[in-house]
């Protein structure tokens, strides 16, 4: 048995887990609540940013006639012709030849809105549509123009606000980020999980891997079930889905017997048989009745926060990367990941076009505080960047690959915040 | 106001007045009963012109204000009449009784009748001009004996009878019959060779005085000489208006020019004083102006401005609101430019302060009395040509001059362009066989013309609801939030945020109708109709089909020669055969099928075998004016008809210029690149179409202006023949005999179509076979009667007469639609399963052909509906609470009241559209008791009476399309096969047994009772190893159920248009209504029984 360095760690997902649901709410309440406060956060900084030369308004208070620069605070609201539309979807007059759902709907025709918490203004001036998003907080600097649109000048983000220092303990610590098995329950990639097993407890490569302190599965150990052709039914059915269960049983084993070595955290993703609103609920344990024998190894929540020896650490399986690249013109997931930083919000999409759930008068998904960490997983290739914010703020940005797609995981060394990807891809 | 279908009235079933048809082949009808013939019922108007109360109008108007650049014209040209000509596009016309004008023509002692036409300048100035000069008159055919010299003496004692006749001179009439003249004219109906005959004209001073002359010829001697008791009148029930237009050939919203020197301008300094509004106004003598064809750079159209208006009422819950009790609170204006894209003022009037919106102006008003004066002021500013809203001529016009009446309002009702005369509320009963009954109110408004888009739709489209919303969602696929009635007074009483949230509401309901005019291309194709038919713009909403024709067969007429009798309608038994239908041969085709049709058949007929009055042999005719043979043709039916040789018939003549013209609109729409350009000849082209469609009708409709049944019965006559002759000609040209790949077969035939079977396998040979075979039959037909080729069904599904429904073919590559006729997809008394199944159903078999699919689909729809998966919103059937005390009991009456007795406020009220399923109930229970409210359904889970909605209403048209395919078998295997075995049903919270029954838990996995010591686990100890199993197929039915519910409320919120105010909306026609109640309901339940597993802690 490797021994393996250790690290301090505390979980900081409780936000994330769900106790109780209430689904007789309705969505405007976590909207307002994301602006209040996203309000608290940001008006401090509008003030020193702009150094209180512009008031801060509502923009019930603009007329027209007063073209006077202001600050407004408020929600983005991306008005997309092409939004996939439930209404749009099940109305009996379309039925001939139905519009399959796009893939992309970003459009160069989106109309970008600002919403404060009573009205809405549309923007244009300093501001490209293409990379934003429905749901982002922002303070705005700008005036209103006499059309009743909203000239913006600047704009600013929280950029997921002030971010403790790194600490550094002066000794190799490695975390393991990887996401997408695609496990269904038949011999997929065996040699490869296999290779990978083996150099994760130390039997290739040497002992460097007892560096090693924690392994994180972001989302996606289990394949996608086959579609089946989904009509849009007006009747709920009920689905079995023995596939999945099979491969529950299969991944079941792998994460056995690397809890063995080291510590494995895994989150729900897309397609993984767990909830479908963010944040997904962490596994029920008898789902895995061998892994979970182990202390060793527990299911958490999409998105996990936790922290390593007092460094933050925070992602998601991927859903709100991928939701950000379908409704905005942003081509690459790493910077998708980035804008979610930079606009402080882990999925702005949610819930507009991102299931969420329906939250009264908290917003867990804002990230408040910046972290030393940000990943998604999922992504089609490994990217990585270490990301500057403008109050100095470094972020180690990391799109951890599809594992079934690269046969390659991540690896990030918690002293220096590098960042590597490694392939364990065997010549078949 | 429209969002609240409590506001308006429709009628229950725009069908209710069609003729059934009787059983067998020949039909009894009145002349039309085609759909999809764009023939237009006839119609008549009973009551309307509320008489001349002029102390009722006249009244002292506030002067014209100018408030605001944004809102008024730009200042009109300074004009020099002597220099200057004056050239406007007149939109409104009407008369009046006023003083004459020295150096006008006409009798020079008052009154005069004077005619003022409204309209405005490509400048965009408003004009009023007045005409003077045209006097009514009529034609009363002259008594042998009289001569020349005697006329003189019948205009002085036809005068004197007429004043003494006279109640009260309440317009102190001087001289009542101006002049008497002998004249040659032709009788319009029935040819009586070319000889003129001799009518006396009868010009008189003031209109009404057209029928009391009439009148008072008829029976009474006013020439002890001569008697005129039988002389028949001609062209004395010609409206006045149309009269003078005729006269000086103005036709609809056309050009006017008068040249430099013709006219004279009016200003404070004139004698006589301006008495309108507009900014420039007028004299002119009758025979001076200039009145332009609508044709090349006539045919523009000047930048009218176009009011679109909603108001908002704080009704008192549960009761619709009354003028005398509940107060306008808010009314929003758009105003556009005709031709601009977007409104160039918007605004909303509110009472109590509102928070400002962004884009729109917000006026707010501490009292409702300064609100409505401000906006009285404000619609006199603004000027506009056309008023327009949703259901503005019922609702919101009535209610402002009732409310501004009620708290009287000094100066609100002069919205009209004549200063002193006041807009009033009359009712008007039309009856028309397009539409039914239907009692209106109108208002006028001197000089603007209401454009209520309601009346548009109800005219031109058979929707399912015509609640703006349902309207928006179908033609600009856009909803709205439909925010319920007992809210809007909440919203009032809240503060200036929840004020200005009903605001926007009030803004969006005043744009809506203007986007959908603009779409719907409206006012240029109602322009187009008045230019083409020749009258005014206004009538055309507010009266029916016949003016239409009456006006161009006047037109047409008068440069003959030709008058026109004063027919005295009245309604007639006699009846003629309709069109024929060769009688179907039901099936389902999967070979291509072609259709022959004729091409506009009934003009054409007219045309090609001279159908007219003028050209009528009436009965010993013939011999007296010694016709031969070959100088008249014999119809089918039995009427004799002059050749064109001997004369032309007028309505020959108008309907070829009418199709000429319509070939020369699709001509210039060719090649046509302006968008706008494109809308007005495309306007133009199918108003052409439809009018010369309707002249047929004209000719057929009893109650009207002068049926002629030899005329309809002829064309109906002859249309038969040629549907049989089209079939006799296919049949024995097309054989395996004559080198063809199969004997023809005509299928079915109806009206102007014939469907052959040519036996072909594919589309491109049977558009070959059905192009050639359209030359070859055409060619056996007078001319311009033309058989075209113009669509393949393949396949063809054919059920019955007039129900049939095909995959519609032009070219080979690709279907043009679907093509459904007489199926019922949009009765509104139908639940929304019967059009969803239906038309899945056709579209599997006609564009999957895929007939196994589609029973396979059925048998689904009827097994899920009868193991209750239907979403409730399928089921849903609306009904409008019309009164309250049917004779019959009736569902949605009796389910209002159940409702009002548990909620008062937000029970329907009278006018509302109650929304209904129907329940399961114990056996015998009545239909009307099974009514329940779908909110109450899903929050109880009441069970659905599935029965019911099988047999009563998914049964009939299922069997209906499916008997082609199944035959006699259709009903065994679609209503009693094996998925009709399982069923299920909720178990309800109410009623019944409910209160009795207590709940025992169960296995998740095998649903057996829970042992002792396990009533709090998931599953039972048998199903416990499969626990990983069975967690995740919960887990996963959540799931999909999350899914659904994130997007159905993020929908709802995106919908309302704000991401931070909670959704208000109770749109029950909104297809996600239901669903998005039902999805909490699921949720929770399915949450439970996740939960039951235990929480996932590690």
């Amino acid at each position: 048995m490797l021994s393996r360095s250790k690290s301090e760690y505390e979980d900081l997902s409780n936000k994330f887990r769900l106790t109780s649901f209430d689904y007789h709410k309705q969505y405007s309440h976590f909207y307002a609540h994301r602006l209040r406060e996203m309000t608290s956060l940001l008006l401090p900084l509008a003030e020193e940013h702009w150094s209180n030369k512009y008031a801060v308004k509502k923009l019930c208070d603009l007329h027209e006639e007063q073209t006077e620069t202001c600050i407004i605070i408020g929600t983005i609201y991306k008005h997309q012709a092409h939004k996939p539309s439930i209404l749009r979807e099940i109305s009996e007059e379309n039925q001939l030849a139905p519009q399959p759902p796009r893939e992309h709907y970003a459009d160069l025709e989106d109309k970008l809105i600002l919403e404060d918490e009573l009205q809405r203004v549309r923007l244009y001036g300093k501001v490209d549509g293409r990379f934003m998003s429905t749901g982002v907080v922002c303070a705005v600097l700008g005036s209103i123009e006499e059309d009743g649109r909203f000239d913006v000048e600047e704009i600013l983000y929280y950029e997921a606000g002030p971010q403790k220092p790194l600490s550094n303990k002066g000794y190799n610590r490695k975390l393991v980020l990887l996401s997408g098995i695609n496990c269904t329950g038949a011999d997929d990639y065996i040699d490869e999980l296999n290779l990978f097993q083996h150099w994760l407890c130390g039997n290739v490569f040497g002992k460097q891997n007892s560096q090693i302190v924690r392994v994180i599965v972001a989302g996606n150990s289990v394949g996608k079930a086959t579609e089946e052709s989904q009509t849009t039914s007006l009747q709920p059915r009920n689905n079995d889905n023995n596939g999945a269960v099979k491969a529950i049983c299969a991944i079941d084993g792998w994460f056995a017997s690397w809890s063995k070595s080291v510590s494995i955290d895994i989150m729900p993703g897309a397609h993984d048989p767990a909830n479908f609103m963010l944040p997904q609920q962490p596994f029920h344990p008898f789902m895995f009745p061998k892994a979970s024998k182990s202390t060793s190894f527990r299911s958490v929540p999409n998105p996990y926060a936790f922290s390593l020896d007092n460094n933050q650490f925070v992602g998601c399986s991927g859903q709100n990367i991928n939701d950000l690249l379908r409704c905005t013109m942003i081509e690459k997931p790493l910077e998708a990941l980035r804008s979610t930083l930079v606009w402080g919000h882990l999925a702005p999409t949610a819930p507009d076009t991102l299931a969420c759930y329906p939250y009264v008068d908290t917003d867990p998904l804002i990230l408040q505080e910046c972290p030393h960490v940000y990943f998604a997983g999922n992504c089609d290739v490994f990217e990585t960047d270490l990301h500057k914010g403008s109050k100095k703020q470094t972020t180690r940005l990391i799109c951890i690959p599809n594992f079934s797609k690269t046969q390659s995981i991540a690896v990030v060394d918690l002293d220096t915040l590098d960042c590597k990807e490694i392939k364990f891809k065997t010549d078949k | 106001m429209s969002g609240f279908s409590g506001k308006r009235k429709f009628p229950e079933n725009g069908n209710a007045n069609k003729n059934g048809n009787t059983a067998g082949g020949k039909q009894q009808k009145k002349w039309n009963d085609e759909e999809d013939d764009d023939f237009d019922g006839m119609d008549f108007d009973m009551g309307g012109e509320g008489g001349d109360d002029k102390d009722v109008l006249l009244g002292e108007g506030p002067e014209n204000q100018q408030t605001s650049v944004k809102w008024s014209r730009v200042d009109p040209p300074n004009l020099d009449p002597s220099a200057d000509e004056l050239t406007f596009q007149q939109i409104d016309i009407e008369n009046y009784l006023g003083e004459p004008m020295p150096g006008m023509p006409g009798p020079q002692i008052g009154p005069v009748p004077i005619i003022r036409m409204f309209g405005i300048t490509m400048e965009g100035n408003s004009v009023c001009c007045h005409v003077h000069g045209f006097c009514p008159y009529f034609y009363i055919a002259a008594p042998r004996s009289f001569e020349r010299k005697d006329c003189n003496a019948l205009r002085e004692a036809l005068d004197k009878k007429v004043l003494a006749d006279m109640r009260s001179n309440k317009n102190n009439v001087q001289e009542a019959v101006l002049e008497v003249q002998l004249v040659e004219r032709l009788n319009i109906y029935g040819y009586q060779g070319d000889d003129k005959q001799r009518y006396i004209k009868i010009t008189v001073t003031v209109p009404k005085l057209v029928a009391a002359a009439v009148r008072l010829l008829s029976n009474q001697i006013i020439l002890s000489d001569f008697d005129f008791q039988d002389c028949r009148a001609f062209e004395s029930n010609i409206d006045f208006d149309i009269r003078f237009m005729v006269d000086t050939h103005v036709v609809g919203c056309n050009w006017i020019e008068l040249p430099a020197g013709t006219w004279r301008i009016r200003n404070k300094n004139s004698k006589p004083l301006p008495e309108s509004r507009c900014q420039i106004e007028v004299d002119v003598a009758y025979d001076k102006f200039i009145s332009h064809e609508p044709e090349g750079e006539w045919s523009k159209v000047a930048p009218f401005r176009i009011l679109s208006f909603d108001i908002e009422c704080a009704g008192r819950k549960g009761i619709f609101p009354e003028a005398k009790m509940d107060p306008v609170i808010q009314i929003a204006n758009m105003v556009i430019r005709q031709g601009d894209p977007e409104p160039f003022i918007r605004n909303v009037f509110t009472l109590n302060n509102c928070a400002p919106i962004v884009g729109s102006e917000v006026r707010c008003f501490p009292k409702e009395t300064e609100l409505l004066d401000a906006w009285s002021s404000f619609v006199r500013e603004v000027d506009p040509d056309i008023l327009t809203g949703y259901n503005i001529n019922n609702f919101d016009i009535p209610y402002l001059l009732n409310r501004a009446a009620h708290l009287k309002v000094k100066n609100f009702e002069y919205l009209g362009r004549i200063r002193n005369i006041r807009s009033v509320i009359k009712e008007q009963v039309l009856q028309s066989k397009q539409m039914g009954r239907r009692e209106n109110k109108y208002v006028n408004f001197e000089g603007r013309v209401p454009f209520d888009l309601l009346f548009v739709l109800l005219r031109d489209y058979k929707l399912r609801s015509y609640t703006l919303n349902a309207v928006s969602y179908h033609f600009l696929q856009e909803q709205k939030e439909d925010v319920h009635h007992s809210i809007i007074t909440d919203l009032q009483n809240g503060d200036e945020q929840t004020r200005r949230r009903l605001a926007m509401y009030c803004l969006k309901d005043a744009y809506l109708p203007l986007r959908l005019l603009d779409k719907l291309m409206s006012i240029v194709n109602y322009m187009e109709m008045a230019r083409v038919t020749g009258v005014p713009l206004e009538s055309l909403l507010t009266r029916g089909q016949q003016i239409k024709v009456l006006s161009q067969l006047l037109r047409a007429a008068r440069t003959k020669g030709f008058i026109m009798p004063a027919y005295q309608s009245k309604a007639s038994e006699e009846q003629y055969e309709g069109a024929t239908v060769i009688e179907p041969k039901r099936g389902y085709y999967a070979d291509p099928i072609a259709t022959l049709d004729f091409a506009s058949l009934y003009p054409s007929i007219m045309i090609a075998h001279n159908l007219c009055y003028t050209t009528l042999v009436q009965p010993g005719m013939k011999e007296r004016l010694g016709l031969t043979d070959s100088q008249v043709e014999r119809t089918p039916a039995n009427n004799t008809f002059v050749r064109s040789e001997v004369r032309n018939g007028l309505l020959p003549e108008i309907l070829q210029s009418l199709l000429a013209a319509r070939k020369r609109a699709k001509n210039d729409l060719k090649v046509e690149k302006d968008p706008f350009r494109r809308k007005v000849l495309d306007g133009r082209q199918l108003a052409l179409k439809i009018s010369a469609n309707s002249v047929y009708g004209f000719t057929g409709a009893q109650v009207g202006k002068l049926p002629c049944l030899e005329i309809s019965g002829s064309v109906t006559a002859y249309g038969r023949t040629m549907i049989e002759l089209t079939k006799n000609e296919v049949e024995t040209h097309y054989k395996i005999a004559n080198n063809y790949e199969n004997d023809a077969v005509v299928i079915y035939g109806d009206t102007d179509s014939v469907m052959v079977n040519f036996g072909v396998k594919t589309l491109e040979r049977a558009m070959e076979l059905g192009r050639e075979a359209a030359e070859i039959v055409s060619a056996k037909f007078v001319r311009p009667i033309k058989l075209e080729f113009e669509k393949v069904y393949y396949p063809y599904l054919l059920i019955n007469k007039k129900r049939y429904a095909g995959l519609y073919f032009t070219r080979p590559e690709t279907y043009d639609k679907m093509d459904c006729k007489g199926i019922e997809t949009v009765r509104r008394d139908n639940s929304p399963l019967v059009a969803n199944l239906m038309n899945t159903c056709l579209q599997k078999l006609l564009i999957e052909r895929n007939p196994d699919g589609a029973v396979e689909y059925a048998k689904r729809i009827i097994a899920d509906l009868l193991c209750n998966r239907v979403d409730i919103s399928q089921l849903v059937i609306t009904k409008e609470l019309a009164k309250t005390d049917y004779a019959a009991k009736q569902a949605h009456v009796e389910l209002a009241n159940k409702m009002k007795k548990r909620d008062p406020g937000t029970a329907p009220k009278l006018g509302d559209r109650v929304p209904y399923v129907i329940c399961a109930a114990a056996k015998n229970t009545p239909a009307y008791m099974k009514a329940e409210d779908p909110l109450y359904v899903l929050e109880n889970c009441v069970p659905i009476d599935a029965n019911y909605y099988l047999e009563q209403q998914l049964s009939k048209p299922l069997l209906r399309i499916f008997e082609p395919l199944l035959g006699d078998r259709a009903e065994s295997i679609l209503l009693k096969g094996e998925h009709t075995r399982t069923r299920s049903v909720v178990t309800s919270k109410v009623g019944g047994l409910a209160g009795f029954m207590t709940k025992k838990s169960s296995c998740l996995g095998c649903r057996a009772l829970m042992p002792n010591g396990y009533e709090k686990a998931a599953l039972c100890p048998h199903c416990e190893p499969r626990m990983s199993e069975l967690y995740q197929r919960e887990i996963m039915a959540k799931r999909s159920l999350e899914e659904t519910f994130d997007r159905l409320w993020t929908e709802c919120q995106r919908c309302q248009g704000s991401l931070h105010e909670e959704v208000l909306c109770s749109n029950r026609d909104c297809p996600i209504f239901y669903m998005r109640q039902k999805i909490r309901m699921d949720l929770d339940t399915q949450e439970k029984r996740v939960q039951r597993f235990g929480a996932p802690d590690w």
